[in-house]
């Protein structure tokens, strides 16, 4: 056999049967009697071998089992130029975080999965990190962990926490912001102006023009507020909270909301004090701290 | 009962009765019941004092009592009453209302009853008649009986004897009854008893006695603690032997009413012995709480209304709680709800708004309710805008207003358009204004009553549409609001926007994880987590764990927050009775520091030339001390308010 000549010949081959897997749908498998066949020597078992074997080492094809046969799928070609930059490890540990897609995988199971030392793990992830290949993300269910994800993917709502999050931290100024800007809208909304000022008026029983979510979610987008793209969804956790902190109600059959008045009143024991005092606990007449000796009664009735 | 309210009630009796009335009070308070004997020994005082100091306490109703027989002797037990020690402080707030209500005559009744516990109608009468009689046929003849002021302004007797049935009627004073002298349970134990020896005899099994047992106990101790309740309890007959000039009156009503003659014809029977009647009161503050809350969500002429409407329900309410919560409720029956209807309302609301207007000088009788009104304009223009009929006599000059409303209010009833145009119509309409005023007025009444009604505080709800809707109030459920209210207030003062919006979330939510509450609230988990374990450290939140596994591993756990609202109030409560206790003990601090100014300043010859016998200095302090006892004492009442919303409302 004229082995020598065929090496290149191999190599055209070879690249001839790729480009005719590629044809196909990306995530079809090619039984081997079906690259057989792509093969030009026909039948020709040994050449086959060889194209076969020149093809998954420059992994243009990968081989995977189905039942108990062994079948290929082609790889793409960006993947496949990538693949040939790295190593074998880098490759298994490249595939395992494709596979996790915008969800990112953690170090921990991609040990697990690959079954590798974990310096070789680092190893393998530092490389692949420096090629571009892959990033690491922080998410926000678990900030502690080491996630890694293709470079090019935006991490999922799940690992990011959603629009109210900025680098996994909770953005706390942006989320008051739109609080404070909503509630101003809100009462903007919800009480008649009166030509006196300080005058308290109401709409009439049975209004129905109070902002409902879809109107507070319209002016949201109108308003230029935020350049961050804000669901339906979004506005409404936004409005329970609003809720939650007692400045609107829900009305009209919890379909609309309205901002409500707070009473002015002040709780005694709130203003007392001893409502404000750190060590109320320990307070007893006789005791290291009592209404005699206390500083915090001397300044409240200095103030 | 807690330590922080026995402390309480011991520092109320030692600022006003004394040291030893202090001390008996805080024994019976920390040993429960005791007998005189017992009593004398727990105090080592001469029993000749323990004694005299009961009866003190037995007359102000401190202190109440039951003979028992033990081993045929009779043996009288005395229990201290908190509840009315710690009444005490009320009474400033109770003269004030009263005052309120009945006037300067209404406020001296009441504040010598305060000082005396009780008295006989007849007695108090003749200590005023004869004001040099000092002693007033009071159980004793101690210092702290009080007596009546020689200067206080002459009144009639006949006045007084009318104000005084006149606070009966409406149950601020009470005829004081047997059972108010004795120890409650005691009360309660042998009414028991009877009841059951009385029913045996019916030969009922034994689980059927103990229903009807019960059933009847409940209706009997209600009977006990409303007291007579016919129309002329406590009253008798007018001599017929009436004086002339009065006779004359009686005609002269009689032509005009004939229940007006009727009760001309009653007058307080002078046999009763009366006291105050604390339960009432609290329901006075209750209303007056409402409407403060009714005036800050919905500005001042709703809250009018409302203080009108729950005046009107006033009288049918005995006490703020009821005696059996959860048996026989006005709330489980709709029929048994009290309700009051817009048409009656109106009856007594005419005048009260008319009066009000004249106190703020508005030429326009409806200048105020017009332009609250002027909103809803706005609303009827966009609905003629929409409906395009255009309405000539709003139409105009109100556009600046309409800008408030982008969707065009569709719901806006047709009653509503009619009254609008009201206002600005009577002119054209001339001849029936008067009785479409009187219609205007109802149909405002009605939209106030409404108003009320939708906000998710549910401060009315309606009952039926007689009458231009019937209402009712559900104070229970309103109570329920005032109190949480009152716990927001503490939590958001003490912890900030966001502990308030971490208690609610929980509140709603039930039991939640840390995580689950930090993305609800749009917090971080980091920052909430002090919070809520300060919430925990006050008795406003608890913490439940609930292992994953059958081992029980800190790591394996969920940690579950809730809220259980009963226990929050109660742990308030006992914090803001140490706050009361600090309070006073802070007073008496501060009063104890200047002892010896304090006693120059309050003699007799002093006083009278304060200017002269003062330094610079002195005056200076005694200004201090002045206003401290002043901010001191003002603390004390808003406490009380609390306290009152939390405890009894």
């Amino acid at each position: 056999m004229a082995a020598q000549p065929s090496q290149s010949s191999i190599d055209a081959m070879a690249r001839a049967v790729y480009e005719q897997c590629l044809q196909a749908p990306s995530d079809y498998l090619f039984s081997v009697s079906e690259l057989q066949d792509l093969v030009p020597g026909k039948n020709n078992l040994e050449l086959t071998q060889k194209v076969l074997n020149e093809l998954l080492r420059t992994r243009s094809l990968s081989a995977l089992t189905r039942g108990s046969q062994t079948v290929f799928r082609s790889v793409p070609k960006d993947f496949a130029e990538k693949v040939k930059n790295m190593t074998a490890d880098e490759e298994m540990l490249y595939g395992y975080i494709q596979e996790s897609a915008r969800e990112g995988i953690w170090t921990k199971q991609l040990k697990m999965k690959s079954n590798m030392h974990s310096t070789a793990v680092n190893k393998a992830l530092k490389g692949l990190e420096r090629k571009k290949y892959i990033k690491s993300i922080k998410s926000v269910n678990h900030p502690a962990r080491n996630i890694y994800m293709l470079y090019e993917l935006t991490p999922s709502i799940e690992v990011t926490g959603g629009p109210w999050f900025t680098d996994s931290e909770l953005d706390k100024e942006f989320v008051n912001e739109l609080l404070t800007a909503i509630t101003k809208f809100m009462i903007s909304k919800s009480f008649p102006k009166l030509s006196t000022r300080g005058a308290m008026g109401s709409f009439p029983p049975g209004h129905t023009g109070y902002p409902t979510l879809n109107q507070v979610y319209l002016w949201v987008k109108s308003s230029n507020l935020t350049e961050v793209d804000l669901a339906e969804a979004d506005i409404r956790s936004l409005l329970d909270v609003l809720v939650y902190d007692g400045k609107i109600e829900r009305v009209v059959g919890d379909t609309a909301y309205r901002a409500v008045r707070r009473p002015d009143s002040i709780n005694g024991f709130a203003e007392s004090p001893c409502g404000r005092c750190p060590v109320f606990a320990l307070c007893k007449e006789g005791g290291p701290v009592s209404a005699s000796n206390c500083v915090y009664f001397e300044d409240w009735l200095n103030a | 009962m807690s330590q922080n309210v026995v402390e309480l009630c011991v520092l109320l009796a030692r600022d006003i009765y004394g040291e030893v009335s202090s001390r008996v009070v805080s024994v019976l308070l920390e040993s429960g019941r005791l007998t005189v004997v017992q009593l004398v020994r727990e105090l080592k005082l001469p029993e000749k004092i323990v004694k005299q100091t009961l009866a003190v306490l037995i007359q102000q109703h401190l202190v109440v009592h039951f003979a028992h027989l033990e081993t045929g002797q009779e043996v009288v037990y005395y229990e201290c009453e908190w509840t009315q020690v710690y009444g005490l402080l009320r009474a400033g707030r109770i003269i004030r209302a009263v005052e309120d209500r009945f006037g300067s005559n209404g406020a001296l009744i009441v504040s010598n009853l305060l000082q005396l516990g009780h008295a006989r109608v007849s007695d108090f009468l003749a200590a005023y008649g004869t004001s040099t009689k000092k002693s007033k046929a009071t159980v004793n003849g101690k210092s702290n009986v009080p007596v009546i002021d020689d200067e206080s302004p002459i009144t009639s007797i006949e006045i007084l004897k009318s104000v005084m049935a006149e606070m009966m009627k409406e149950r601020f004073l009470v005829q004081v009854q047997e059972h108010h002298m004795h120890i409650r349970t005691d009360t309660r134990n042998t009414l028991r008893a009877q009841l059951t020896s009385q029913l045996r005899k019916s030969q009922l099994s034994e689980s059927k006695l103990g229903k009807e047992v019960d059933r009847q106990m409940k209706i009997r101790m209600r009977e006990l603690a409303d007291g007579d309740t016919s129309q002329h309890a406590g009253m008798k007959r007018k001599a017929v032997s009436a004086s002339k000039p009065r006779s004359k009156k009686r005609q002269k009503v009689s032509i005009y009413d004939l229940i007006e003659q009727e009760e001309e014809e009653w007058e307080i029977n002078e046999d009763i012995v009366l006291r105050i009647n604390h339960e009432k009161f609290s329901v006075l503050f209750r209303n007056a709480e409402l409407v403060s809350l009714a005036k800050s969500r919905h500005g001042k002429i709703s809250s009018l209304v409302y203080a009108e409407f729950l005046k009107r329900l006033e009288e049918k309410y005995f006490r703020c709680r009821e005696l059996y919560p959860g048996d026989g409720d006005e709330e489980d029956d709709p029929n048994k709800r009290i309700k009051l209807s817009v048409l009656e309302l109106s009856k007594t609301f005419n005048k009260e708004i008319d009066l009000e207007n004249s106190i703020v000088a508005a030429p326009h009788p409806h200048k105020r309710k017009a332009r609250k009104r002027g909103y809803s304009d706005a609303e009827d223009e966009d609905e003629s805008r929409s409906n395009g009929y255009g309405k000539k006599v709003n139409g105009k000059g109100k556009r600046g207003q309409s800008k408030t409303d982008d969707d065009g209010d569709d719901d806006d009833d047709d009653d509503d358009i009619s009254d609008l145009e009201e206002p600005y119509d009577d002119d054209e309409e001339g001849i029936d204004a008067e009785n479409r005023k009187k219609k205007i007025r109802m149909e405002l009444l009605k939209q106030h009553m409404q108003l009320l009604a939708e906000d998710s505080w549910k401060f009315v709800r309606l009952e039926s549409n007689r009458g231009l809707g019937e209402w009712s109030v559900n104070y229970k459920e309103l109570g329920k609001l005032m109190r949480q209210l009152e716990l927001e207030k503490v939590v958001e003062e003490t912890f900030g926007e966001m502990g308030l919006r971490l208690l609610r979330i929980i509140k709603d939510k039930g039991k939640l994880e840390e995580k689950q509450i930090a993305s609800i609230a749009l917090l971080k988990q980091k920052e909430i987590r002090s919070i809520l374990t300060g919430l925990q450290e006050n008795g406003y939140l608890h913490l439940q764990e609930v292992p994953k596994t059958s081992i029980p591993q800190i790591s394996r756990t969920y940690f579950l927050w809730f809220h259980d609202p009963d226990r929050a109030i109660q742990s308030l409560v006992t914090d803001t009775y140490k706050a009361m206790s600090r309070v006073i003990q802070r007073t008496n601090v501060e009063r104890a520091k200047r002892s010896s100014l304090l006693e120059k300043w309050e003699r007799s010859d002093v006083q009278a030339n304060v200017e002269e016998y003062l330094t610079t200095s002195e005056k200076r302090e005694l200004e201090i001390w002045l206003s401290r006892e002043e901010k001191l004492l003002g603390q004390l009442m808003r406490l009380d308010r609390t306290m009152m919303i939390l405890r009894d409302f």
